[in-house]
């Protein structure tokens, strides 16, 4: 109950800030004397992998920012990355299948992309290797902004300011290559922070309710830990979770055509987990308690399951305990 | 075999112009250097298929193409003593990009030099090979056959559309199309590699040649021992979409193998 009213804040919240449009905060080491983009990262963080074709420039990336809320890249110019990746939700947002252009609905729920610098492969079937290339899929998907690459080149060309910012980055205009890498190079720089479970693991014993403790502990007992694990709480493994007998959404299979792949996705990161409702893939689950109650039913029978979803037992005690735990994953958005 | 015998004539002209004179100038003779030419086309019942416009095929479905292109890759030429003459890595055939000036026929030709000589095989794969597949469309220039302009490109998995067709199929019998059919072909498993296509010919120095590579439409749909696709029940398929859907599209696949015909 307290999380849907929370919710339901968050959204007004959301809508106010969209109506805002402010800018998004992008930690800048400033002891960084040349265009060297230096990211802050917080002390349970190592440095991301950078490509060489694509290192991270303060115009590059200020570039990247203000392609990220440009409207102008979806056909109908109604909608921006912005649109569907909100800072205040960890850069994801609140319904289970966000508006695309032209009143579409994409097919599966906006991931957060906070932290996506560390994502060793990207979408829920995880079959795009890099930033850059995922780049085109939501820009191009007839569900999503809808816009050819190569016709969001030519309007980013048509504004002299765009083109002058292109040839300052790059010494080139809007092309795929450079469009898709400076959309890249602004995503890896959203970083996330500290949460209360990062202040508790440095000694900070009150950072966490005595729920939230017990919560920690169940969360590597009941096994959560196996695939939700490492500082960003996710191997970024495809597994089937057991949400359904027959899957809509065949998730690796669409890639791999493997009948062992089908209905296996990316497992997801549980950082800020409180902010990204609703959740699964479908986002079929509005409240993290129903994610919760999932698990510990075992999830439905599919001979793919994961052999870790199995029935938890829990109390209701214990799942409050869990969610408590996972609510101290959410860092504080300045 | 068609020989330009005009260059020739011309080069032999000048020289007998050349030859009057008191002075002979110094020039230099270039050999104009043999070529192939591949020349795609789409045909139903031996008529080349106009794309948008109403046709009827075999079976009496009256249809409208939308879509036809086409990866061919690996395209090489065998000589008679068994070397082999790299043309093309890559090519995407795409009859709606089509080349005479916007008649919208169904041809496509690419136009290659090799050495003159006797040939006895052509070979190309249809789809890309892997490392090919594998390709970042960005990275490559526009005029690329797998550039981010071909159409080809499967954003959610990074890799190509080998084959893709989209028309329209008149079900209710009044010969407009009111359904739409498809096949997008793609994924590793769907690409056929090493086409072998047979045939003698001789490619002499000054010598530009044809080779004609015809797709038979009817072929696509019904190969006789092979796959029967039945169009009544508009068939929508992108291979990537379930196991009908990839066991559809590897029939697509395979009669598309069997409807392409070479001839010199």
């Amino acid at each position: 109950m307290r999380l849907e009213k929370l919710t339901q804040l968050l959204v007004l919240l959301a809508l106010v800030i969209s109506c805002n449009q402010k800018a998004v905060r992008v930690e800048v080491d400033s002891s960084v004397g040349s265009d060297e983009f230096a990211l802050v990262l917080p002390d349970w963080l190592s440095e991301p992998m950078i490509p060489k074709d694509n290192p991270l420039t303060k115009a590059k990336v200020e570039l990247g920012r203000r392609l990220f809320f440009e409207r102008a890249l979806s056909k109908d110019s109604s909608i921006s990355c912005a649109s569907c990746h909100l800072e205040s939700f960890a850069f994801s947002d609140t319904i289970a299948l966000s508006a695309g252009a032209s009143g579409r609905h994409a097919t599966r729920n906006t991931p957060s992309i906070l932290n996506i610098a560390y994502a060793p492969r990207l979408m829920a079937e995880g079959g795009v290797k890099n930033l850059e290339l995922q780049v085109l899929s939501p820009l191009e998907n007839e569900l999503e902004m809808n816009m050819s690459v190569n016709g969001a080149c030519d309007r980013l060309n048509a504004d002299s300011k765009y083109r002058a910012d292109f040839e300052r980055v790059w010494s080139d205009s809007a092309t795929p290559f450079t469009l898709t890498r400076t959309l890249a190079a602004f995503e890896r720089t959203l970083i996330g922070g500290d949460a209360p479970y990062d202040k508790f693991l440095r000694g900070d014993s009150n950072a966490l309710s005595k729920s939230a403790q017990s919560g920690l502990a169940l969360f590597t007992e009941s096994g959560c830990i196996n695939c939700h694990s490492g500082p960003l709480f996710t191997n970024y493994k495809l597994e089937n979770n057991g949400l359904d007998e027959r899957y809509l959404d065949n998730g690796l299979f669409r890639l791999t055509l493997l009948a062992s792949d089908m209905g296996k996705f990316k497992v997801p990161t549980l950082r800020n987990v409180e902010l990204t409702a609703p959740y699964m893939h479908d986002g079929r689950f509005i409240t993290l308690r129903e994610v919760l109650v999932h698990y510990n039913s075992g999830g439905k029978n599919h001979p793919n399951k994961s052999e870790r979803v199995r029935p938890l037992n829990l109390s209701e005690k214990q799942l409050s305990d869990l969610e408590e735990f996972l609510l101290s994953l959410t860092q504080e958005f300045k | 075999m068609l020989l330009r015998w005009t260059k020739i004539s011309a080069l032999v002209a000048l020289l007998g112009l050349v030859s009057c004179k008191s002075t002979v100038p110094e020039f230099e003779l270039v050999e104009i250097e043999p070529k192939i030419v591949l020349s795609f086309e789409l045909v139903n019942e031996g008529e080349t298929i106009d794309i948008g416009d109403a046709f009827k095929d075999q079976e009496g479905y009256n249809l409208a193409l939308r879509t036809f292109k086409f990866y061919v890759s690996n395209i090489e030429l065998i000589s008679a003593g068994g070397a082999i003459e790299n043309l093309s890595s890559v090519e995407l055939v795409d009859f709606n990009d089509n080349e005479d000036g916007g008649n919208n026929m169904f041809t496509q030709s690419y136009n290659y030099v090799i050495p003159k000589g006797d040939y006895t095989n052509l070979r190309f794969s249809v789809g890309l090979p892997s490392n090919l597949n594998a390709t970042d469309p960005t990275t490559v220039e526009n005029d690329n056959p797998l550039s981010t302009l071909s159409g080809m490109y499967w954003d959610w998995g990074s890799m190509y559309v080998f084959i893709m067709m989209e028309a329209g199929i008149d079900t209710t019998g009044d010969a407009a199309p009111d359904a739409n059919i498809a096949f997008h072909t793609g994924l590793d498993t769907l690409f056929r590699q090493e086409q072998n296509y047979p045939m003698t010919f001789e490619i002499p120095a000054f010598a530009k040649d044809s080779l004609h590579i015809q797709i038979d439409w009817n072929k696509l749909f019904n190969v006789e021992g092979e796959t029967y696709i039945d169009l009544s029940t508009k068939p929508y398929f992108h291979a990537n979409t379930g196991l009908e859907a990839l066991d559809m599209t590897r029939k697509f696949t395979d009669n598309f193998i069997h409807a392409i015909r070479v001839t010199p």
